[in-house]
């Protein structure tokens, strides 16, 4: 980090403000580079704060606007926030109770499928409030109508959600400013579409193993998807895709506060 | 090195100073022939891809058009895998298919809904080759078939003896091939990522690459119902752990030493750290954005659920290296 040519950026979206961004350019037209630190898009190293702590967590109130700036990349995370925040809330509210839990899946191999996606889950929001350290989106408030009255209407919105991750990161790719976003979002995207494809079994069969199964391809069926109203391509086997609006207009009847986007690229 | 070099991103005021893609040909600018033939094609996406490309004057086309020759090279290795094991699938023929007989005692094993899997995987690799020869056009080579490639990993199909021998026998050991395929499809295409940076063609490959991770998702749950004790083989249909230790093949039995060791050595290739473990870290991975998330994680499963919640690229060399015992020609 010796090279007086180097810039160091704690938070990429400095980079729209003009001061910095005028440095930013004055440190690619000499030749130097622009260095992010370690939390890939924003990070809280230097600032003083540790790592090692997660920042104490705030929460929107029920009913109060939530607007998301997309014209940066902090922007795109905020909102991949809300929809793993949403999946996580979905599947911690399974676990939280076990009566809940062994009613509507009583078989093992649900449990450990579930329970893997449970984490997963968690771990991704965690990652990313670490990784947008003070711009980590506040708490949501969820509300999951009546997924939790049987197996088949937790399994349909649980594949509606999943199916919404692996189509927003999809539709969000090419709209990221930073390489290193980009691969970040392309390791989690892979994951949820692993999920999808999971909760699609899950779907189709008894249980995770297959027994009682009737398809055998309902994990990838794209013209299913469809119904569903994802945007796929069954000809040309490309799987999910949906803009950021439509995005929020999937998410947004089980939060309980209006997600507003503003400057959404297209 | 705890630091990530920043490659010049479009700052957003600069992206909308550009003019749009349609006032850009009006202006009659510079338009290639790849442009102009992924034009003429069914794909629309990958002919804005490479005009916005030429428009924005970032990664010129010829990176795009290595990048898809690339994925189409995968996708065919896909496809004939398939193709061999279901003995058909469009393009099929026995004479065109020098290693079908020879995996017709594993195909006798393949039925119900794992049939019906196999099937359907066969026709989406099937049909991301017609997309990218479509995208590709006169750039895609020549059409392959299962005679350019040796299943059993000698790059022979007319003697298949290679060490995967045993998947044209044993369903176990041949569907952790499979999943191993996918994998690498996965770990590939995300590797490729950064060279498809702020293009539409991104928007395809991660569509494609979204699909391979559900097939090696299923393929995990069907050897999973095969062996119900190997807890390596995730339900969830995710990756836990990295190298041999990923694959699940503690459980597979009836297969040669030789061949087990085969099988391991490119296990360690798919869910292990490519030449580079800075840009390729192995899928035993717990860190991200250079955070190490194990103690974030502690709650919900820690360090499994993190190497499980993130799938890891691979370089390109890295892969060739995985695929190359497959292919009958030399994969540069």
């Amino acid at each position: 980090m010796g090279d007086n040519k180097e810039m160091v950026v704690g938070d990429p979206a400095a980079l729209a403000t003009a001061a910095t961004r005028r440095d930013f350019l004055r440190a690619l037209s000499v030749g130097g580079t622009v260095v992010l630190l370690p939390s890939a898009f924003a990070a809280c190293k230097e600032s003083g704060a540790s790592l090692a702590e997660p920042r104490i967590r705030e929460a929107y109130l029920a009913g109060q606007a939530v607007t998301i700036d997309l014209s940066t990349d902090v922007g795109i995370f905020r909102f991949a926030t809300v929809l793993e925040q949403l999946e996580q809330a979905f599947y911690n509210q399974l676990f939280g109770s076990p009566q809940v839990l062994t009613s509507l899946f009583p078989s093992a191999v649900d449990q450990e499928a579930l329970s893997d996606i449970r984490n997963d889950e968690n771990v991704h929001r965690l990652f990313l409030d670490r990784a947008l350290g003070s711009n980590a989106l506040p708490q949501l408030t969820f509300n999951f109508r009546d997924a939790f009255a049987s197996r088949a209407n937790f399994l349909a919105a649980a594949r509606q959600f999943t199916n919404t991750g692996v189509s927003a990161y999809n539709g969000a790719g090419r709209f990221i400013k930073d390489v290193n976003n980009l691969l970040v979002s392309g390791k989690i995207v892979s994951v949820e579409g692993r999920h999808a494809s999971t909760l699609q079994d899950l779907d189709d069969a008894g249980n995770a193993t297959g027994a009682g199964e009737s398809t055998g391809r309902r994990f990838a069926d794209l013209a299913y998807q469809a119904t569903l109203g994802f945007t796929t391509n069954d000809t040309l086997a490309l799987d999910d895709v949906l803009t950021f609006a439509q995005v929020a207009a999937k998410a947004q009847p089980f939060i309980a506060q209006p997600v507003q986007l503003t400057n959404v690229p297209a | 090195m705890d630091t990530t070099t920043l490659i010049d991103p479009i700052a957003p005021d600069d992206v909308q100073a550009l003019v749009s893609r349609r006032e850009a040909i009006a202006r009659g600018a510079k338009t290639s022939a790849f442009v102009k033939m992924a034009l003429a094609t069914a794909s629309v996406p990958v002919a804005l891809a490479a005009l916005s490309q030429e428009v924005y004057g970032q990664a010129p086309a010829a990176t795009v058009t290595s990048v898809l020759q690339f994925a189409l090279l995968l996708e065919n290795l896909e496809a004939e895998f398939y193709k061999t094991v279901t003995g058909g699938g469009a393009g099929f023929s026995a004479a065109n298919n020098p290693q079908a007989a020879a995996f017709a005692p594993v195909r006798a094993q393949i039925t119900g809904a794992a049939l019906a899997t196999l099937t359907l995987i066969r026709d989406h690799e099937i049909a991301h080759v017609a997309l990218l020869r479509s995208a590709l056009g006169a750039n895609a080579g020549p059409v392959l078939t299962g005679a350019a490639f040796d299943f059993t990993g000698n790059r022979n199909p007319g003697t298949s003896n290679g060490p995967f021998l045993p998947a044209a026998t044993n369903l176990d050991f041949l569907l952790a091939i499979t999943q191993g395929f996918e994998d690498t499809g996965v770990r590939a295409y995300k590797g490729q990522a950064g060279n498809l940076f702020r293009t539409a063609t991104l928007e395809v490959a991660l569509r494609i690459h979204a699909m391979e991770a559900r097939h090696a998702s299923r393929i995990r749950r069907i050897r999973r119902a095969r062996a119900a004790a190997n807890t390596d083989i995730r339900l969830s249909g995710t990756v836990r752990g990295g190298g041999a230790a990923a694959a699940g093949v503690g459980t597979i039995t009836g297969v040669p030493a030789a061949s087990l060791t085969a099988a391991t050595n490119a296990f360690n290739q798919i869910y292990g750290p490519g030449a580079s473990a800075t840009i390729s870290p192995s899928e035993v991975n717990v860190t991200q954005g250079g955070v190490d998330l194990t103690t974030t994680a502690a709650a919900f499963g820690g360090a499994a659920a993190v190497q499980e919640a993130f799938d890891e690229p691979l370089a390109r060399a890295d892969i060739v290296a995985i695929i190359q015992p497959f292919v009958v020609a030399t994969v540069s």
